[in-house]
């Protein structure tokens, strides 16, 4: 062996790495499965998407592929409306943006310290907070806020940073503003501005190139791609009438989770398989009729529009059915879940199985933990 | 053996090795990460395998080979530019000074030559990494790299010379 290949093995077989214990590598397991998943979910919808083009191909003979209308010219923001997520990579959606983040990324709602955005939280996350301030440096995250929330100065309420003029381009027919800068620690800063919905995307990380991917992804939608349109639907029938029959959902191949609040969406998410049963379990074991009312509003906090949650329902024939869980008010639980024959109560099993997979977390007044 | 039961068995050994591919413990966990992903699609191949550990770590070494340059920006080819800059620099990296230093000189010159290592050509980098750390034959890598032996040398060749030239004094100071 020559002195470079000693120098060669010595130097990879003594590195110094990281330790990795039990929990580290449960993660790991559930990481890969959770990628997994997601690459199964985005493989049918390429093949529904093939099928569908194709025979809108046969049909029309010829495909219109819509041109990006946009102008300046940025390098890298083309405009292109991405329809699902690639491989690897998971579609996240709040206040009318929609865009792809790496599969393995965590998505947290209506963190404690800034109820105005969704994180897209990415790797070296502290997992005790949710709160961008409160991170480590290293952190990578991408938001997506509401265009008030968003401070220029600090992105995502964190470290100081310098920020670029906003250059306008168009994504899809939508005008939107782009700034780039730096943090004072290093990290890129992507910000990109719809003021037609008032969001705003931020991302900062270290690998811009990873930054600048999502952020080509951006785009806003009136439906996003769990099925989830973006203003809060209005009530099932049953929902404002006395109804006494239960809410019997039968077998859905998958439900679409769509979480308001302020009567704009949240947070969305598709169930699929052995998530999207236990969802319709849950809801045909509750008893019928509405919980009552849960604690009431402390005089201190202002009354908010209750929170909404709906649930699409998909049956292997095609059919669909819509199920609302419905909150009364700002500060009370979800009282009951109403189709449009009928009420059930909202029970803790059905919310571990909605709420659960959102990865919003979510509090149990004790009229639904002990109801 | 289940999904969870080998990577809780075998999952460290194949972050070290990822580590070693990637140069970097955080892209080492994604690449685990995507190749397990990959493996549990269809995971009753892994468990017929004659050798899961083999199998797994061959899925791992082709998605590093094969996957989108998410971090291009790091990964460059050692240009003979490089090679002159790092040369003037020698001394940053702790490979100028005499032999007769302080431990603390050592390990500064193996992180030298981790830094360097890094920056060689994936494919290159790779080679290096089932050779020297995983101690496989050329015949085994290039069965991993799916590639011939004569390719799994020409890269060990070259990876080595522009070591060597990249720092020539470092293994008289390794060295004993």
């Amino acid at each position: 062996m020559t002195d470079i290949e000693t120098v060669v093995r010595d130097t990879l077989q003594e590195h110094v790495l990281p330790p990795v214990d039990l929990a580290d590598l449960t993660d790991l397991a559930a990481s890969a499965r959770r990628e997994a998943s997601a690459r199964r979910r985005a493989g049918r919808r390429r093949v529904v998407f093939a099928v569908g083009v194709v025979a809108s191909a046969a049909t029309l003979g010829a495909l219109l592929i819509r041109p990006w209308a946009g102008g300046g010219g940025l390098a890298g923001f083309n405009g292109r409306l991405p329809a699902t997520a690639p491989a690897g990579w998971q579609v996240v959606s709040s206040l009318g943006v929609e865009l792809n983040a790496p599969a393995g990324w965590a998505v947290a709602v209506r963190e404690p310290c800034d109820a105005t955005a969704t994180v897209v939280r990415g790797g070296g996350v502290r997992p005790t907070s949710l709160c961008v301030p409160l991170q480590p440096d290293t952190v990578t995250f991408v938001r997506i806020a509401q265009s008030s929330a968003v401070s220029l100065s600090r992105p995502g309420g964190g470290v100081p940073a310098t920020v670029s003029s906003p250059r306008t381009l168009r994504v899809g027919d939508t005008p939107a503003e782009l700034r780039e800068g730096r943090l004072a620690d290093g990290r890129s800063y992507y910000g990109l501005t719809f003021s037609s919905v008032g969001v705003t995307v931020e991302a900062v990380g270290a690998e811009a190139e990873v930054l600048r991917q999502i952020m080509r992804t951006a785009r806003p939608v009136s439906v996003d791609d769990a099925g989830c349109a973006t203003g809060q639907p209005g009530a099932p029938r049953a929902a404002a009438g006395q109804v006494s029959a239960p809410v019997r959902p039968g077998q859905p191949v998958s439900v679409g989770v769509c979480y308001y609040e302020e009567r704009r969406l949240s947070a969305s998410t598709t169930l699929a398989g052995s998530a999207a049963t236990d969802v319709a379990a849950s809801i045909a074991a509750a008893a019928p009729g509405r919980l009552t009312n849960g604690s009431a509003c402390p005089p201190s906090l202002p009354r908010r529009a209750a929170p909404q949650m709906w649930l699409q329902l998909t049956y292997a024939d095609g059919t669909k059915a819509t199920l609302q869980v419905r909150w009364e008010g700002g500060c009370d639980g979800p009282q009951f879940v109403a189709s449009a024959t009928g009420v059930s109560h909202v029970t803790m099993r059905m919310l571990r199985a909605t709420l659960g997979p959102l990865g919003i977390g979510y509090g149990v007044p004790s009229n639904v933990l002990h109801g | 053996m289940d999904f969870e039961e080998f990577v809780i068995a075998r999952g460290a050994a194949l972050l070290r090795l990822a580590t070693m591919l990637t140069g970097d413990p955080h892209s080492a966990r994604d690449l685990v990460q995507s190749a397990l992903a990959t493996c549990l699609r269809h995971w009753s191949r892994v468990e017929a395998a004659r050798y899961p550990d083999a199998y797994v770590r061959q899925v791992l070494v082709r998605e590093h080979l094969t996957r989108r340059r998410l971090r291009s920006s790091q990964e460059a080819v050692v240009s003979d530019q490089v090679l002159a800059a790092d040369r003037t620099a020698r001394p940053a990296f702790g490979v100028g000074a005499s032999a007769a230093q302080d431990p603390g000189d050592t390990v500064s010159s193996r992180e030298a030559a981790w830094q360097l290592l890094a920056r060689l050509p994936r494919r290159q980098r790779t080679v290096l990494a089932l050779r020297y750390f995983e101690d496989l034959s050329d015949a085994e890598i290039a069965t991993v790299m799916a590639c011939s032996q004569a390719t799994v040398r020409s890269n060990a060749a070259r990876a080595l010379a522009t070591l060597r030239a990249l720092v020539p004094l470092l293994n008289e100071e390794l060295l004993p």
